[in-house]
């Protein structure tokens, strides 16, 4: 299981997006938090799956809505080679 | 000023004057503002074949191509082209005309809900809800779709906004993308890479033509003499006459581009993602090769499989950075023996009776200008230009890669030679393809354009068949075409000039005879319906393991 807590830009759609890429990228939502402040909007979720949650994580990342991305993995799942916070490294592209 | 104009001013601001669109209802303030601007508008016969054009602009320019539907129907004949885009990484920017606010949510006639659907299929998409959003939306679409890594951006714009007023913007603000830059330990790592490797191979991805990157590729390939390989959309990008140009790799690739990957020991992946069309099996591919990995996207470094080192950024900033010196003559020579032993051998087109697919795009590649653009459908045609015909720059092989779109080819050409008004543009189309978007003869006849379209006709869906034939104990399920139209009076239906031809001694002929025409021209070439696509790679199978020729099936 895997902790990602995201700040995203609070524009239609954009969490309907972080769904839709966990699910897509082969990964199942176990539980959600979801805060508009203002403009922004902080999900904090639970995501479980057998793929290394990197290939998530670099998916969400390229989310123009996206403003960052902190992981936190709660226990390694088989294949997981990266354990360590991730925070965001890139956008736009 | 309305929303309406503040878009087309904002397009001719830009320096884009070309759309390609269909009206309805939700749109109509565009398109009536349409007529007092100079931006050009082009009508498609169905919204798939307005983006496919825009593609196809996009594709052949390396820029930006617009595209303009109406909400409900409109927007949703769109989006098989987003998707496509979205595979090949094709900047486009998608505007699409909503039921006006007040009627948003309620079932309204045309309503769909666009932004949903769109939401997998492009880089990003957005819905103006208010007019001072309008410009800034736009603006943002643009830049996005055009950065880093390239895509479609959609804009779905409610009609009442489309009506109103809306601000002006007085500056435009320029968006703020932070994109993965590497490190100076990496390049020097890269360069250790290439210092220890003895038998290296470059795989070159669509991504160094969208990069503008060629010269960059170009120069880092001959100053170290690298064999080296493409994919379909990296096709033009390394120069085909280079000593170690080995060209297509993967499940259609050529046997001398797939051995030389298998046996590498660093295959240096330029622009590209390692695609299963590609990989084949992918625990078997490049099995004794590290993996050096250069592009713009971070999602696609160790996606399907992991690299022994990745360099992520710009590639007109990487390449030259990357001056280790290569000089291994042994692998070389190892190289040179295999590109000879396995090169392709021309049927002599002259002495057959029937026409062999290969041979003679072989000859169309060598009867065209040197900056011709050839889009194609998808199936065993495309397969075969892939194979078999020679371009000098990426933009100049427009194919649908990732979603592998029938009904690609004319459109794509249409909106090619709307572009490059004065280069020769040729859509070679399978028979089944042809018919996807066959209603875009009539673009050709509207504006008029010389677009030349050869129809490579099997009577069959060729790659399906091919299947059946291989893999499904030839039992035969709906590809056959047989009863297809004439297609030479379809084309006199739309006043397009045509030909038919059976036979190869008419090739060189019927060639010379369409490019020296001087408007659009449809050449209906029959082939033998049993032909198939060599070499194949199995399923599930490691590239080297590939079928060469058609005696390795029995
Ligand atoms: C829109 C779409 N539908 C179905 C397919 C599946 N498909 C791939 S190749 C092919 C046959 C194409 O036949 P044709 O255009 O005649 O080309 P050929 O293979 O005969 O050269 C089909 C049906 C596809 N790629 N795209």
């Amino acid at each position: 299981m895997h902790q990602l807590t995201l700040l995203l830009n609070n524009a239609p759609a954009a969490l309907e997006r972080v769904l839709q890429v966990t699910r897509y990228r082969g990964f199942v939502l176990e539980s959600c938090d979801v805060r508009t402040e203002q403009n922004n909007l902080t999900v904090k979720m639970q995501v479980s799956g057998s793929r290394p949650v990197s290939l998530l994580t670099s998916q969400l990342n390229k989310l123009h809505d996206l403003e960052e991305l902190c992981l936190t993995s709660l226990c390694s799942s088989v294949g997981d080679s990266d354990e360590q916070p991730v925070v965001r490294l890139a956008a736009g592209c | 000023m309305t929303g309406a104009q503040a878009i087309l001013d904002y397009l001719s601001q830009q320096g884009i004057d070309t759309l390609f669109g269909y009206p309805g209802g939700a749109i109509m303030p565009l398109y009536d503002a349409m007529l007092d601007s100079p931006v050009k508008h082009y009508l498609c016969r169905h919204e798939q074949g307005a983006a496919f054009a825009a593609i196809g602009y996009a594709r052949s320019t390396n820029n930006v191509g617009v595209c303009v539907a109406t909400s409900g129907p409109g927007a949703t004949n769109l989006l098989t082209s987003l998707a496509d885009a979205m595979l090949d990484s094709v900047p486009l920017v998608v505007i699409t005309g909503q039921v006006a606010r007040p009627s948003m949510g309620s079932d309204a006639f045309q309503e769909v809900d666009v932004l949903g659907l769109s939401l997998s299929i492009c880089k990003h998409s957005m819905q103006v809800m208010q007019p001072e959003d309008l410009l800034p939306s736009l603006n943002e679409a643009f830049q996005l779709a055009r950065s880093g890594r390239p895509g479609p951006v959609l804009i779905d714009v409610p009609k009442d906004i489309l009506l109103g007023d809306v601000p002006e913007l007085m500056a435009l603000p320029q968006v703020d993308f932070q994109y993965p830059k590497c490190s100076d330990e990496q390049i020097e790592q890269a360069n250790q890479l290439l210092d220890e490797c003895t038998s290296p191979v470059v795989y070159v991805g669509g991504g160094v033509g969208m990069a503008n990157a060629t010269q960059n590729l170009r120069y880092f390939i001959e100053r170290n003499n690298f064999p080296v390989v493409s994919t379909l959309k990296g096709l033009g990008s390394a120069d085909f006459r280079h000593a170690g140009y080995l060209g297509l790799l993967g499940m259609h690739g050529l046997p001398a581009a797939n051995l030389a990957v298998q046996q590498c020991d660093l295959l240096i992946v330029i622009g590209a993602r390692l695609d299963d069309r590609v990989t084949g099996k992918l625990d078997e591919f490049a099995p004794n090769a590290k993996l050096l990995h250069i592009d713009i996207d971070p999602a696609e470094i160790n996606k399907r499989r992991q690299a022994d080192l990745s360099l992520l950024g710009d590639l007109n900033q990487i390449l030259p950075q990357l001056t280790a010196l290569q000089n291994k003559p042994q692998w070389l020579h190892t190289i040179a023996s295999l590109k000879q032993q396995k090169s392709w051998q021309y049927a002599d087109l002259t002495k057959q009776q029937s026409i062999d697919a290969p041979a003679m795009l072989r000859s169309l590649s060598n009867a065209l200008q040197a900056d011709a653009i050839v889009s194609c459908d998808v199936g065993q045609h495309q397969m075969w230009v892939a194979q078999h015909m020679q371009f000098n720059r990426a933009t100049q092989h427009l194919s649908s890669g990732g979603l592998g779109t029938m009904g690609f080819g004319l459109p794509a050409a249409i909106g090619a030679q709307v572009a490059n008004p004065q280069q020769q543009v040729v859509a070679v189309c399978g028979d089944g393809s042809f018919m996807m978007n066959v209603q875009e003869l009539a673009t050709l006849r509207r504006y008029p354009l010389p677009v030349k379209i050869i129809v490579l006709d099997n009577q069959r869906l060729g790659m399906v068949k091919q299947w059946q034939e291989l893999f499904h104990e030839q039992r035969y399920s709906e590809t056959d075409l047989s009863d297809n139209p004439e297609f030479s009076k379809l084309a006199a239906a739309f006043d397009i000039a045509s030909d038919v031809i059976t036979q190869g001694e008419q090739v060189a002929p019927a060639i010379k005879r369409m490019l020296e025409h001087k408007g659009a021209y449809l050449l209906h070439v029959r082939l033998n319906t049993t032909d198939n696509v060599w070499p194949i790679v199995p399923p599930n199978t490691a590239n080297h393991q590939m079928w060469e020729k058609p005696q390795c099936t029995s």
